[in-house]
């Protein structure tokens, strides 16, 4: 049935050239994805008016100009360490949760309907409670992005603590070891893997939440600057600033906190 | 079997064993009650509503739920509810069945082929980054005050998240089943209706789930931006006249009704979706 | 029944960033026919798995020749079960044999009724994968095999991932339903236990790929493992493999 002939060979040499052809095959689609994008957008401004659609030299001029002006990292730079704040808000509040969750099987049952629910909650709604709250301010957008990564961090901790060793804790129980040195030995040092990886899971949500919290009412920051550019009528500020925004975003994941990630779970064998 | 988890704007709970100690009772018996699971849900939502009380009281920006209650009560018997609810449903429903048919073709091509791969999925990926209060403003710039904006908006922001997922869903589908496939020769045609087709279903609900509450928000900021009717507008209208009372008791229905339709029918049909996958596994036999 | 013939079978697996061309099969020449029980046995890493592979079409040779044929001549039907079972986890366990068949009519139905039977997991026809225990999903991957009636079957260590006391219950079943369907089966182990208690025959690859040994096993059937003469013969056939690591490890050094 499988007849096979074939020269060895030449099939070493054809897989080699396969592989590196490949290679620079899906690199050619992805800059041929990228330029019929371009290209669809240009008909696309020239088909509208320019003030519906600019085109994508225009948006990259603004770009440059808000780079080169340094209104890039201001307002970045504001809306970095407001997201950082609230992180700092829920790892203290959410760790606790997620301890308690993860140890104790009423806590769990407690949490679990805010936990799960404050996943789809509209950010609209985060925005302007913290407009209400605390009106046009620095510190709304703080409490914006802790609200929506609490859960995030009370979930990957609780799933952490669960997953603890039962075999370290009988060992430390053989060595008589106490509760509280078991808590502060075995138990809180597993809780760090968990809080980072909570926080690089909700750094997409939370980086969106707290521009939304600026558009609404912040002093200062990239949603700050999206709106102004909305109320100012300009498509190539907002298509600008949101560019930026993604290009941002998607850097500090990739590069920050999953290289960070790597070294701090270096010592686990496979990642979840 | 290793199946891949879905991607979306969630944090979830697996469901999955009690933890390490306390394994209280779930039954209810007497004065257990309030230890067991059902009754820790209730004391959570008691404490919430209570601890909502407590901040209206205390500050006065902040409407407590009894006003919004009262407001609630009254937006009904103004008649305001049901139309503004009727219009935003429509736009919101029409958008996100839009965002399925493109994403659900776009999710295929992408798992399927690694040539639609390498081109679409930076593009899927910067869609996902991209915040909807972004496409709110952006189609009140380009559609002005009607209904387009809103649907546009939903059909922007949900797209990305059903392309992801179903992607997911298709890449999963396992390389053993594949050989299997191939090792007893089945035909193109069982391969896809018993391999492909079920592997990538619950990945489509799960898609398309998520594309529901990205695109809830999408909807509501774009009403609240540039729209002259439905939910979004109304709890704006409130917010603009200073009754936050008014506003709040829209706040409430808003989420109510998201997250009804994630508990009652979405995680349903999910659960549905995915039985072979969550179900026990017997030890008793060998 | 199958004839299976392998001549002049060579595998290298072509190297990547940083790795080497790694040479899997050396000139691998054996031939089966008939109701035989033949096992490939070897290390890890020595190319036992591929050589099943290629046999079932799954993987390509990169030189030499394999012919599997029926009685008639014409190509052979094979039944393949691997180290896991394999089984769709959305469909029961009925569905799942079905799926390897073009035909889903009552009678057959009741043929492979006859094969779950067997393996003794007839009232278990509604179930999920996920609802069945490991040693269960593999019998269904077993039964499957079967129900195909395939002139060759194929098996990759499928004992390899149950426990012990699991595997020892099914090597005893999969000698009663051989006994009882008469096929020609290539069975790939890195147990010489097991290759011994099932085989009539122990095709032996060294490291490196090459045909090292072919021992015929020539006691009677059914083999119990607490049979002294099965004892013996295990204990000769590890002190050949023993022999085998010494000469490769002189032969490398030198």
């Amino acid at each position: 049935m499988t007849d096979v002939a074939a020269v060895s060979r030449q099939e070493r040499a054809d897989d080699r050239r396969a592989t590196a052809r490949t290679g620079v095959q899906r690199l050619a689609m992805a800059l041929f994805g990228w330029l019929v994008f371009l290209g669809i957008w240009t008909w696309g401004s020239s088909q509208f008016s320019g003030t519906v659609l600019p085109t994508p030299k225009t948006v990259a001029l603004e770009m440059w100009s808000i780079v080169a002006s340094g209104r890039f990292f201001s307002n970045f730079g504001w809306s970095l360490l407001k997201t950082v704040l609230g992180f700092v808000v829920a790892v203290l509040f959410g760790a606790p949760i997620g301890y308690l969750m993860g140890r104790s099987r009423y806590w769990r049952a407690f949490f679990h309907d805010g936990v799960t629910v404050s996943g789809t909650i509209p950010g609209l709604t985060y925005a302007v409670m913290a407009l209400i709250i605390f009106g046009i301010s620095m510190e709304g957008p703080v409490l914006a992005v802790a609200l929506v990564s609490m859960p995030y961090i009370a979930i990957n901790v609780a799933e952490g603590i669960r997953g603890v060793d039962q075999d370290l804790i009988k060992m430390s129980h053989a060595f008589g070891r106490s509760p509280r040195q078991i808590r502060r030995d075995v138990l809180v040092p597993s809780i760090v893997p968990f809080v980072f990886a909570g926080v690089r899971l909700a750094f997409a949500i939370a980086w969106k939440v707290e521009a939304l919290t600026e558009v609404f009412g912040g002093r200062n920051g990239v949603g700050f600057e999206i709106r102004r550019s909305y109320q100012l009528f300009s498509i190539p500020g907002v298509l600008a600033w949101m560019f930026l925004f993604i290009a941002f975003m998607l850097l500090v994941e990739r590069l920050l906190l999953l290289r960070l990630e790597n070294r701090v779970l270096g010592w686990r064998p496979t990642e979840r | 079997m290793s199946v891949e988890e879905p991607i979306g704007t969630r944090a979830t709970l697996p469901t999955a064993t009690p933890g390490p100690d306390t394994a209280g009772p779930t039954g209810a018996t007497q004065g257990r009650w309030l230890t067991s699971d059902v009754g820790a849900r209730v004391t959570s939502f008691a404490a919430g509503l209570l601890l909502w009380a407590v901040l209206g009281a205390v500050f006065d920006r902040i409407p407590g739920p009894v006003d919004a209650a009262v407001n609630l009560w009254q937006e009904f018997g103004r008649g305001e509810v049901f139309g503004n609810f009727a219009t935003t449903l429509v736009r919101f429903f029409a958008g996100v069945a839009i965002a399925a048919v493109i994403g659900i073709t776009a999710g295929l091509l992408v798992g399927w082929s690694k040539l639609w791969r390498a081109a679409l999925s930076d593009i899927v990926l910067v869609g996902l980054s991209i915040p909807a209060v972004i496409w709110a403003f952006l189609t009140v710039m380009w559609f002005g005050l009607g209904w387009q904006a809103p649907f546009t908006a939903t059909v922007l922001a949900a797209t990305p998240f059903v392309a992801v997922n179903v992607s997911k869903g298709v890449t999963g589908i396992s390389r053993d089943l594949r050989d299997m496939s191939r090792a007893y020769e089945v035909p193109l045609r069982r391969r896809i209706r018993d391999l492909a087709l079920p592997a990538v279903t619950g990945y489509i609900v799960t898609g398309v789930r998520f594309g529901m509450i990205i695109g809830w928000n999408a909807v509501l900021l774009s009403e609240w931006f540039g729209s002259s009717s439905g939910v979004g507008f109304r709890a704006r209208y409130w917010y603009d006249a200073n009754r936050f009372g008014g506003f709040a008791a829209w706040v409430v229905l808003f989420i109510a009704f998201i997250v009804a339709l994630d508990r009652l029918v979405l995680e349903r049909l999910s659960r549905r979706a995915f039985a072979w996958r969550d179900t026990e596994v017997r030890t008793d036999d060998v | 029944m199958a004839v299976l013939k392998v001549e002049h079978l060579h595998k290298t697996f072509p190297g990547g960033r940083g790795r080497d061309p790694n040479k899997v099969l050396n000139d691998i020449n054996f031939q089966m026919s008939g109701q035989h029980f033949v096992s490939l046995v070897g290390p890890s890493g020595c190319g036992k798995s591929t050589l099943l592979n290629i046999v079932s079409g799954i993987e390509q040779a990169s030189s030499g020749t394999v012919t599997v044929l029926d009685d008639h001549g014409k190509p052979a039907r094979m039944g393949y079960v691997f180290q896991d079972p394999r089984l769709l986890p959305w469909r029961n366990v009925m569905d799942n044999m079905l799926y390897v068949h073009n035909d889903r009519s009552p009678q057959r139905r009741e043929q492979l009724m006859r094969y779950l039977r067997m393996v003794g997991l007839d009232e278990h026809v509604g179930y999920f994968p996920s609802q069945l225990s490991g040693g269960m999903q593999q019998r269904v991957g077993i039964a499957r095999a079967f129900g195909v009636e395939p002139d060759l079957l194929l098996m990759d260590e499928p004992f390899s991932h149950l426990d012990a006391i699991t595997a020892r219950s099914l090597r005893d079943q999969l000698q009663d339903i051989w006994a009882q369907t008469k096929k020609t089966v290539l069975f790939v182990t890195h147990d010489v236990m097991e290759a011994v208690q099932l085989s009539d025959r122990i095709i032996v690859l060294a490291p490196g790929g090459t045909l090292y040994e072919d021992i015929t096993v020539d006691l009677p059937r059914p083999r119990k493992l607490s049979d002294p003469k099965v004892a013996t013969m295990q204990a000769e056939i590890l002190a050949r493999l023993e022999r085998m690591t010494q000469e490769l490890a002189r032969s490398t050094s030198a």
